[in-house]
């Protein structure tokens, strides 16, 4: 067939999925005959009510130097380890404050923590490509470092989320800008299975984000740049059970829902949304309005132990919490005294469902990148990084050497976090919005205050 | 020998050339490669299209998420209940 062949046929079928698409569009548009709010009210719900002090900062945990990128909860115990731009992961116990570990990582550009299922060990990822595995019970080496105690490398691209699977140490699930997730089997280093990629279907652009069903722990979500969010099998690798519509913007974050069948999502289109797994139905939007027409992106969602409410960080300080019953904001956390003073990068509650922590960039540092066009991602990234560390946030300049290519570079790129769709972006480009550099070395534990 | 020698340093540097259409192959293949994927789409979203029409109307699944809200408790919510 030839390349003309080829171009026809390719025109042909963009077109027929794009008449399949409108018409599964529109079929699921008339099965939506109301939304969760809808219901609830029509129900007579009352709202939840929360007082400024009903919820309040009991403590903040200092110690790292540079931004939080990633926190997790410990299930059985009230430890927290968190990532930081500082290089570090570092395990609290969350009721005293004190630090217990503070791994210092290989590479320092470290992007999500994970705690075990045991508490035993803890992973990390980053623009390394590899998921690190540390075991906190291993002896320390000379310098007084703990040793990764497995690497798992195999990723083509920075590991943006990982997740153990739940009730096994032995298991863990990361997803990447390479456009993949992996299953690992951290006992062999070995991947047991690549969910996407070029010769599967799955997702288009950078994956964000993974969240394992806790009802059922062979089934995941993972959530892109390519605006969806998608269910999938983990015995079944070859392409995703379910792929999820909507959003119109990055898809940062995503959260099972308590009952394991339903999903959250959070986004860089300023929306929260609930799907049904099983049918793919857009249950609910969550969107407050905001007066300056600036739409703050949402990082990081949590629910709650009965999901009736929902935490979601938003890039300009806001953490709503949210009635997911009756869809209205309760609360905003990042109004409240002892909040931060930036984006909300990072938040989780505790297993017993009985306290939140949040981890936060300063957005003080606001800064446009230059980032010229078509470059491979992974070598160029750290380049980038790189300069970032040694000069601050560099703009690439015409003239300046593609580090790829070591050629002259004759043609610039230009644009901020804010004017890009991700539609429009170079790979790189895609993921240099997601690295702003800030610095803001706070996590913060919020709890109840018990009566 | 010293002539050859410096003949040999004095020509252009020799520098691997690809096939003649090699460029025009990986083209092709990568435009192989997004055809299948698109076509595999299509096989895709005729089957949710089929299935969607065995779904309920979203209604039963919001009834569903308001009775489990309603049967599980919650330490962040038991407590701020009118």
């Amino acid at each position: 067939m030839s390349v003309a062949e080829l171009k026809e046929r390719h025109a042909a079928a963009t077109e027929t999925v794009n008449n399949l698409r409108e018409r599964l569009r529109q079929r699921r548009q008339q099965l939506l005959d109301t939304d969760v709010a809808g219901y609830a009210r029509s129900q007579g719900r009352s709202p939840v009510t929360f007082g400024p002090t009903d919820l309040v900062c009991c403590r903040t945990l200092q110690g790292h130097t540079g931004k939080v990128y990633s926190l997790d909860w410990t299930p059985e115990r009230n430890r927290i380890v968190s990532a930081s731009q500082d290089g570090r992961l570092i395990v609290w116990n969350a009721l005293t404050s004190q630090k217990t570990h503070a791994i210092k990582l290989p590479c320092a550009w470290v992007m999500t923590c994970a705690f075990s299922p045991t508490g035993q060990s803890v992973a990390c990822g980053g623009l390394d490509s590899m998921c690190s595995i540390f075991n906190l019970n291993s002896p320390t080496d000379r310098d007084g470092n703990l040793p990764v105690s497995k690497p798992l490398s195999g990723h083509k691209g920075y590991v943006s989320c990982c997740q153990y699977v739940p009730d096994e140490d032995i298991h863990i699930i990361t997803s990447s800008g390479d456009q993949t997730c992996i299953l690992w089997d951290i006992t062999t280093g070995l991947r047991t299975s690549v969910f996407g990629g070029e010769f599967q279907s799955g997702h288009t652009a950078d994956v964000l984000s993974v969240s394992i069903n806790g009802q059922n722990s062979r089934m995941f979500v993972s959530g892109s740049c390519d605006g969806t969010a998608r269910l999938w099998d983990t015995r079944v690798a070859s392409r995703a059970v379910r792929t999820f519509h909507g959003h119109e913007g990055d898809v940062n974050t995503v959260k099972f829902f308590p009952d394991g069948n339903r999903f959250g999502t959070g986004s860089d289109d300023g929306t929260c949304r609930l799907f049904d797994i099983r049918t793919g139905h857009q249950l609910q939007v969550y969107y407050q309005q905001h007066g300056d027409g600036e739409v703050p992106h949402v990082t990081s969602i949590a629910f709650s132990t009965s999901g009736r409410l929902l935490f979601a960080g938003y890039t300009n300080g806001d953490c709503y919490v949210w009635d997911t019953l009756l869809a209205r904001v309760v609360l905003n956390l990042g109004s409240l005294q002892n909040s931060h003073e930036g984006r909300i990068s990072c938040l989780g509650l505790s297993a017993d469902g009985s306290a939140l922590c949040t981890g936060s960039w300063d957005t003080n540092l606001k800064r446009v990148l230059t980032l010229m066009g078509k470059v491979k991602i992974s070598e160029f990234l750290l380049n980038i990084v790189l300069d970032m560390a040694d000069l601050g946030i560099r703009r690439a300049q015409e003239g300046d050497l593609n580090p790829k290519t070591g050629k002259a570079i004759s043609h610039i790129h230009e644009s901020s976090q804010s004017q890009v769709h991700p539609s429009q972006c170079s790979p790189a480009l895609c993921y240099i919005r997601k690295i702003l550099l800030y610095f803001n070395p706070k996590v913060v534990v919020w709890e109840t205050i018990m009566l | 020998m010293g002539d050859s020698s410096e003949s040999s340093f004095g020509a252009p540097p020799v520098s691997p050339r690809s096939p003649p259409g090699s460029l025009d192959f990986y083209g092709k293949r990568t435009q192989m490669v997004k055809v299948q994927a698109l076509e595999r789409e299509i096989g895709l979203l005729q089957d949710e299209l089929k299935s969607v029409d065995g779904f309920q109307p979203a209604s039963a699944y919001c009834k569903e998420v308001d009775d489990f809200v309603g049967a599980t408790q919650d330490p962040l919510v038991i407590m701020y209940m009118p």
